[in-house]
């Protein structure tokens, strides 16, 4: 979940039932400290989000978000505790959101373009293949290798989904039940042009 | 075959339902050490254990999406909402979640997840324990509906919800909780979601009601024997609504009047009025009327008798169809 879920009751209510519970459970925060146009100065006066923690009674870590191997430290910790019976773990990942929040989305008009530019140099794939090529365990062309076969799947993926016929009306009321409602059978019979 | 109050009805279903699928299980608010404000899960924690029937912090909100939570682990939830307008801050998971996940897993997952909780007035209350809040479930996608009357039918409906794959939210009298009695058949019970009880056979007028106003009705019945022959209709199940039944006493007595506890607009009755004019229109003779809860939030306790349906409201509603 995001910084901005952490406002809402339900963040509340699933981990403070999760800590009495003390359930196997990791809340993880991507904290890109903006919810659309709210920053996080304006989502909430806690320094940090993973003070909220402390409220609940359980153990919060806070990580880089860009630093694949840092994530990985602190959600292998709280794994570990989730395992043992040792209850849930808030893990805020701090980032900066770099890109709009969705298509309909114009940044310029709140956020600042220039910090954003210089968080991009922190973005996390680009960061961790620089310390591998750096540690001599990737070289240049196995990561544009990598990056190749990333976007041939994703390209094959958007085809192959395309690809697919278009869905029959039946799949308007499939599912909305285990045990349809007998008002279905004469809705989807209109539907086909009964 | 044993008598037991309405109460002690939805008790029994427990330790029957408990005892025959491991996997159900009751959460809420003061339900196990102290066994439910009402006493509706006494014993339960004792015999089954604190896993199987255990207390909730006080989060409505929480209680419904832990529910759908419990299901992805196989369990067969029954949250209890310890009083109706207690249950308002859990709609949002509801409408979000609880009626929409199995359509978005595209079938997938399950979620057999029963809610019940005591509804309605009558009995002296603050507000906020006195709601009829059937409107804002039944219009949600995804939950079905239903409210006994009876005990047998406390029993027979909530170990039907509970067997049920799919989210089914109860509505119980709390009026009738220990007041009323009735034959309650020991052992599994169940009474099939989706049917309709005719309470009491007539051919004047019918009587369409569920929950508090199926008793009222009958009452109604009684005192205008003599005058005209009265059927009584418990819907019983409100979503899926048993359409036949209703259509079928519509076409006997062409007269129908509909009983709600519930503010009027846009209450359940206003849809038995819809698929009466849909369906059955050539069948009446007159207007559906319906005797309803005012527009209002749920009076006080001093004058709460005047905005519940009265048996004078009702037969005032039989007389002006009698005349068509």
């Amino acid at each position: 979940f995001g910084d901005g879920a952490t406002s809402e009751g339900a963040f509340h209510e699933g981990a403070n039932f999760a800590a009495v519970m003390q359930a196997p459970l990791i809340l993880f925060c991507n904290n890109n400290q903006w919810a659309i146009s709210t920053p996080i100065t304006a989502q909430t006066r806690a320094e940090a989000l993973v003070d909220k923690a402390v409220g609940y009674g359980i153990p919060g870590i806070r990580v880089d978000g860009g630093d694949v191997l840092a994530v990985y430290e602190a959600t292998r910790e709280a794994v570990g505790r989730a395992r043992t019976g040792g209850g849930p773990t808030m893990v805020e990942a701090v980032t900066y959101r770099a890109a709009p929040h969705a298509t309909a989305d114009d940044p310029s008009a709140y956020i600042d373009l220039e910090r954003v530019e210089e968080e991009k140099r922190n973005e996390c794939v680009g960061r961790y293949a620089r310390y591998l090529v750096r540690l001599g365990v990737l070289s240049d062309s196995q990561a544009e290798e990598i990056k190749a076969e990333a976007q041939e799947t994703m390209r094959r993926g958007i085809a192959e989904a395309e690809a697919e016929p278009p869905a029959d009306v039946s799949l308007v009321f499939e599912h909305a039940h285990v045990e349809p409602l007998p008002s279905f059978e004469d809705d989807l019979e209109e539907l086909r042009g009964g | 075959m044993a008598e037991l109050t309405l109460l002690e009805a939805i008790n029994d279903c427990f330790h029957v339902e408990l005892g025959r699928d491991p996997n159900v299980m009751i959460l809420g608010e003061d339900v196990g050490r102290a066994g439910g404000v009402f006493r509706a899960t006494a014993g339960l924690r004792d015999r089954f254990g604190p896993d199987r029937c255990f207390d909730t912090p006080l989060a409505e909100a929480g209680i419904m999406g832990a529910a759908v939570g419990l299901c992805m682990a196989g369990w067969r939830p029954v949250c209890e909402m310890q009083y109706d307008a207690f249950s308002y801050p859990s709609l949002d998971q509801l409408i979000t979640h609880v009626g929409r996940y199995h359509w978005r897993t595209g079938g997938k997952m399950r979620f057999p997840i029963t809610v019940r909780m005591p509804y309605g007035g009558g009995v002296r209350a603050p507000e906020l324990h006195d709601d009829s809040p059937e409107a804002y479930y039944v219009h949600t996608p995804g939950v079905k509906v239903a409210i006994p009357s009876t005990p047998g039918d406390a029993k027979g409906l909530l170990a039907a919800a509970i067997r049920s794959d799919d989210p089914v939210v109860l509505f119980e009298p709390k009026l009738h909780y220990r007041t009323m009695r009735g034959e309650v058949p020991e052992g599994e019970h169940v009474v099939e979601l989706g049917k309709a009880r005719l309470a009491r056979e007539g051919t004047d007028v019918s009587l369409v009601a569920y929950g508090s106003m199926v008793p009222l009705c009958e009452q109604v019945a009684d005192e205008l024997d003599g005058e005209c022959s009265c059927e009584v209709l418990d819907v019983r199940t409100l979503k899926p609504l048993d359409e036949d039944a209703l259509l079928a006493t519509a076409a006997k007595t062409g007269r129908v009047v509909v009983v709600q506890e519930a503010p009027r607009t846009a209450g359940y009755g206003a849809e038995l009025a819809a698929v009466l004019a849909e369906k059955a229109m050539l069948d009446l003779r007159g207007p559906v009327l319906r005797v309803t809860g005012y527009d209002v939030p749920y009076p006080y306790w001093q004058i709460e008798d005047a905005y519940m349906p009265s048996t004078q409201r009702v037969a005032n509603a039989v007389r002006k169809l009698l005349e068509y």
